[in-house]
């Protein structure tokens, strides 16, 4: 777990530690969570103050994307920047590099879910002006931080997964939106004309099997990584 | 290993690198074949050849990164195939690409590794002492993006000594240096080995190998074609050449010796000749010179060098 931590402790420090990059970075996730959490619950306070499961769709799909945009430089921009090899020829368990790497993406993900739900709740305070102050139910709390935890860990494993074959990340990158955006809007189109109505039950029911099927995936993904099949200029 | 422990060594009297009989094929490409040698510790051992030799793959196997396909393997004692990370963990690396992380500062670059090989404690002086041995203790915080290649290859080696290896493997470490970078690049793995590291080095710069190796092995195609120290290696390509200077030296004179069978072929420049001349003609070579009038200042066989005997074992001319 010491090196797991050590392989996310760089990721993250790549993202956010050093300078400009952290500059470029932190403006990424704050456009995210303003995006998220400003103008989203200003958009659907009504769901917010009734506390319906649709007020936290886009809290699982944009956690995803950002996820799996991260996931998806695990070994692709690895890769792309000749890190890999000397990578690959550290002590570091091939555990230790995947679970390092999704740990990062998962991390980065949940951050900005739970800053997008503080920020939502002060929105709809702001905006809808109700009667007394508005405090987003547990099950809102719950269901969106669960609800990231699960789609990030399931869109991490594919990035990941994807990442260790492909050259380039921003295939990946774009791959993991597509495969997370179209089946959501599909999804809610669908749903709506079949009159499907969202409880929290069904919600909670999801989340569980989304956050097994993506640990699951992680481990498809760390039984995947083969050193020998990984480096430059095989 | 516990964090904050130094490795211990897996077989203190062990050779650092024991090949033998060594295959590697990727179904019907051989990248090496019946790869046999021995590297004792505490030398810089050259490992050279071509491209496409089997270089990096004979370091990939090193690494436990490939899994040989026939031989035997081992690392300080230990079969990389069998434990790679016990491996890894005594071994020092750097490939072909530096691998530091651009983003991240030379102290950021540094530590990282610092925590994967869990120097705990120890990890920060001994990062200042590298820091500083190398010049780029003033540089620290800045991101290695903004650094010379020079610059990044010097942290690069630094971080393959971090842990204090007993064995550090250098693949093309001189490769886009400057010429006083690589000098001294070069004198500090000379310094290493006279501290006790092996060094196991792969480079095309020959020069460079002649003045640190003990013993170079020159790979073709994936076998070792010659194996011993460099001026051993060098003797074997002994060239026919011979340097004449001397006053009254003119290409009438070396027509005359050609056509009397004494040399071969001949170059003159400057008052200085280069000629051809087989090595049983070479006693008589100053004595006809003088009974043509020649005075002569010098003349002495042209020494062999490794790049000579480099191109010989590849089927090349001598340049």
């Amino acid at each position: 777990m010491t090196d797991a931590w050590t392989v996310a402790r760089k990721e993250l420090g790549e993202l956010f530690g050093e300078r400009l990059s952290r500059r470029g970075a932190m403006v990424q996730a704050v456009i995210l969570t303003i995006g998220l959490g400003v103008l989203v619950p200003h958009e659907a306070a009504v769901l917010w103050l009734v506390g319906s499961p649709e007020a936290i769709i886009l809290f699982l799909l944009l956690p995803a994307i950002v996820a799996g945009g991260i996931g998806a430089d695990a070994f692709a921009g690895e890769r792309e920047r000749r890190t890999l090899d000397t990578l690959l020829a550290t002590p570091l368990s091939d555990a230790a590099v995947v679970a390092g790497k999704a740990i990062a993406a998962i991390s980065v993900a949940l951050a900005v879910a739970a800053g997008s739900l503080v920020i939502g709740a002060v929105t709809v305070n702001v905006t809808a002006h109700p009667a007394a102050l508005f405090v987003p139910s547990p099950a809102l709390w719950a269901g969106g931080l669960l609800g990231a935890l699960a789609c990030s860990c399931v869109s991490t494993a594919v990035a990941i997964a994807l990442s260790l074959r492909t050259p380039v990340a921003r295939s990946v990158q774009q791959m993991v939106s597509l495969m997370f955006v179209l089946p959501a809007l599909v999804g809610g189109m669908l749903a709506r004309y079949l009159g499907f109505e969202l409880t929290w039950p069904h919600v909670f029911e999801v989340e569980a099997v989304a956050i097994l099927a993506g640990l699951a995936g992680l481990a498809v993904a760390a039984a995947r990584f083969h050193r020998d099949r990984l480096f430059e200029n095989r | 290993m516990l964090p904050g422990e130094m490795a211990e060594m897996p077989e203190p009297g062990a050779p650092a690198i024991e090949l033998a009989d060594v295959a590697l094929h990727f179904g019907p490409v051989r990248a090496l074949e019946q790869l046999t040698l021995t590297v004792p510790r505490g030398i810089v051992f050259g490992f050279l050849g071509p491209n496409g030799a089997g270089k990096t793959s004979t370091l990939r196997v090193l690494l436990g990164l490939l899994r040989a396909t026939a031989g035997t393997v081992r690392v300080l004692g230990v079969d990389p195939a069998a434990d790679p990370r016990r491996v890894r963990g005594q071994v020092g690396v750097l490939l072909e690409h530096d691998g530091l992380y651009d983003r991240l500062t030379a102290l950021a670059n540094l530590e990282y590794h610092a925590r994967i090989h869990h120097l705990g404690s120890a990890a920060a002086p001994r990062i200042e002492e590298l820091l500083r041995a190398c010049g780029l203790w003033d540089r620290r915080r800045d991101r290695v993006a903004t650094w010379s290649k020079g610059m990044r290859q010097k942290l690069a080696v630094a971080r393959a000594l971090l842990h204090r290896p007993p064995l550090v493997l250098l693949d093309e470490p001189f490769s886009g240096l400057d010429p006083v970078a690589a000098v001294e690049l070069r004198d500090s793995i000379a310094a290493l080995a006279r501290d006790g590291t092996t060094i196991f080095l792969t480079t095309h710069d020959l020069g460079h190998v002649e003045k640190i190796c003990a013993t170079v092995a020159v790979l073709k195609a994936g076998k070792v074609i010659a194996l011993g120290a460099p001026g051993e290696l060098a003797a074997t390509a002994a060239r026919d050449e011979v340097e004449i200077r001397g006053a009254g030296l003119t290409e009438a004179v070396l027509e005359a010796l050609q056509r009397d069978g004494f040399i071969a072929t001949f170059a003159l420049a400057d008052a200085t000749a280069r000629v051809t001349c087989a090595v049983a003609m070479r006693p008589r070579l100053g004595a006809e010179l003088a009974q043509r009038g020649v005075v002569l200042e010098e003349l002495h066989t042209v020494r062999a060098s490794l790049e000579d005997a480099f191109l010989a074992l590849m089927g090349e001319a001598p340049r």
